[in-house]
């Protein structure tokens, strides 16, 4: 079962952060604040799109073709990322 | 609920057609081909007379109004404006023959000429009465809605 | 619906394969057009009468397509914040224009072909005329939206501004053409 990973607090609705991790083989347990990177705070379809992208080699074109989309619609879903990048990145700072 | 959609609609398209059809096309068979003969000659006579400067001198074709309007000085006006809007007459072609419905002793022959500068042709529209007169006689442009 | 192939088919098509498609659908509405007589002065009006040769029904619809293009891909320049491509704008934007073969389809049929002013068949022909220009209006649109990758009040008033610049642009230069050709 594919579990997501959470990014927004089911109470009040902010940007959660990493608390506790953990070693499924030795069962060390780090305890702390981290926040979590950028890329993991993308929805996950856009994660997706990141790492189909780069494996093609970041061809616009190639990932056309496999999303069987045509290039605008791929460009500008790449575009919207970039814009929810960097909208992350402003937030973080 | 579709089918009664349906039959409205088709009684609605059936109502304005019997409205709206004063006019009927002659087919092929219908068409008197001694009228569209008259109508070929006498709009080829006037035009050709015209384009040369010259006037055409209507007999017994035509109605004594058309007659009386068709002057010499009528006829150079109309092929001057006809000539500076679309240049000079080329030829023309029979089109189509329509009759009113309620009035079948007049009949509409509509004709196609090509001009000079137009890229488009023109209607020529002759009227031919029961007594294959011309009773009516217009030149505008082209259209396949009898106007 | 706007996802759907007949309201918005730019999200799978676009590029060399639409401007192929578009000009392949160009010629078949320009020839359905002339043998029909159907004439298209921009997409506000249109025209009923086999008056003329091929070539000037096949330019009604190059001087509408181009028209609408340059407007649209100079709006593009302006305001689009992405790179986009020319050909997507060329190609999406001639695509766009398929439905307004079905007027001149249904003047195929013997009814159409000459009809009286004011006849059901004239009411008939406007309407369906009508609703294929909406039907090409909303496809430029999300053409326009696609190529460019324009959005909410930017791309609804220069795709507005575009379509108006476009119609007069097209009206003025089909009417110094078509007695002087």
């Amino acid at each position: 079962m594919n579990k997501n990973l959470p990014l927004i607090c089911p109470s009040c609705e902010s940007l959660l952060k990493v608390k506790q991790l953990h070693c499924e083989r030795c069962e060390t347990e780090v305890t702390g604040l981290y926040s979590l990177p950028i890329m993991s705070q993308l929805a996950m379809d856009d994660q997706k799109f990141i790492l189909d992208f780069v494996k093609a080699s970041g061809s616009l074109k190639v990932m056309a073709q496999n999303m069987k989309l045509s290039y605008p619609t791929v460009r500008n879903r790449l575009d919207d990322i970039i814009n929810g990048i960097n909208k992350l990145e402003r937030n973080g700072q | 609920m579709k089918s009664s959609i349906l039959l409205l609609g088709l009684s609605l398209l059936l109502s304005l057609n019997s409205f709206s059809q004063g006019y009927k096309k002659l087919s092929d068979s219908e068409v008197d081909k001694n009228k569209v003969k008259i109508a070929q000659d006498f709009a080829t006579n006037y035009l050709t007379q015209a384009k040369k400067g010259e006037s055409y001198k209507i007999q017994d074709e035509a109605i004594d109004i058309i007659k009386n309007y068709f002057t010499e000085q009528n006829q150079k006006l109309v092929y001057h404006q006809l000539k500076v809007q679309f240049g000079d007459f080329q030829s023309l072609e029979y089109a189509e023959t329509w009759i009113q419905r309620n009035n079948d002793t007049m009949q509409i022959i509509r004709l196609k000429g090509e001009f000079e500068k137009s890229y488009k042709k023109l209607e020529i529209k002759v009227v031919i009465d029961n007594f294959n007169k011309i009773a009516g006689f217009w030149i505008i442009p082209w259209s396949d809605m009898l106007k | 619906m706007d996802n759907s192939y007949l309201m918005n088919p730019f999200i799978r098509i676009a590029g060399y394969k639409s401007l192929l498609i578009g000009f392949a659908g160009l010629l078949l509405i320009s020839f359905i057009s002339y043998i029909t007589g159907t004439h298209f002065n921009g997409l506000l009006f249109v025209g009923f009468a086999k008056d003329s040769k091929f070539v000037y029904y096949l330019l009604e619809h190059i001087i509408g397509w181009i028209s609408i293009f340059i407007f649209l891909y100079l709006s593009g320049i302006i305001l689009s914040k992405t790179q986009f491509r020319l050909i997507d704008v060329l190609g999406t934007s001639l695509l766009a224009r398929l439905p307004l073969i079905i007027a001149p389809l249904i003047r195929l049929l013997p009814y159409f072909q000459s009809f009286v002013f004011q006849s059901w068949e004239m009411y008939f022909i406007y309407g369906v005329y009508l609703l294929s220009v909406i039907w090409t209006i909303v496809l430029l649109f999300n053409a326009f939206k696609i190529s460019c990758n324009l959005k909410n009040e930017r791309l609804i008033i220069s795709f507005a501004v575009s379509m108006i610049l476009s119609e007069i642009t097209t009206q003025l230069i089909l009417n110094s053409i078509t007695f002087k050709f």
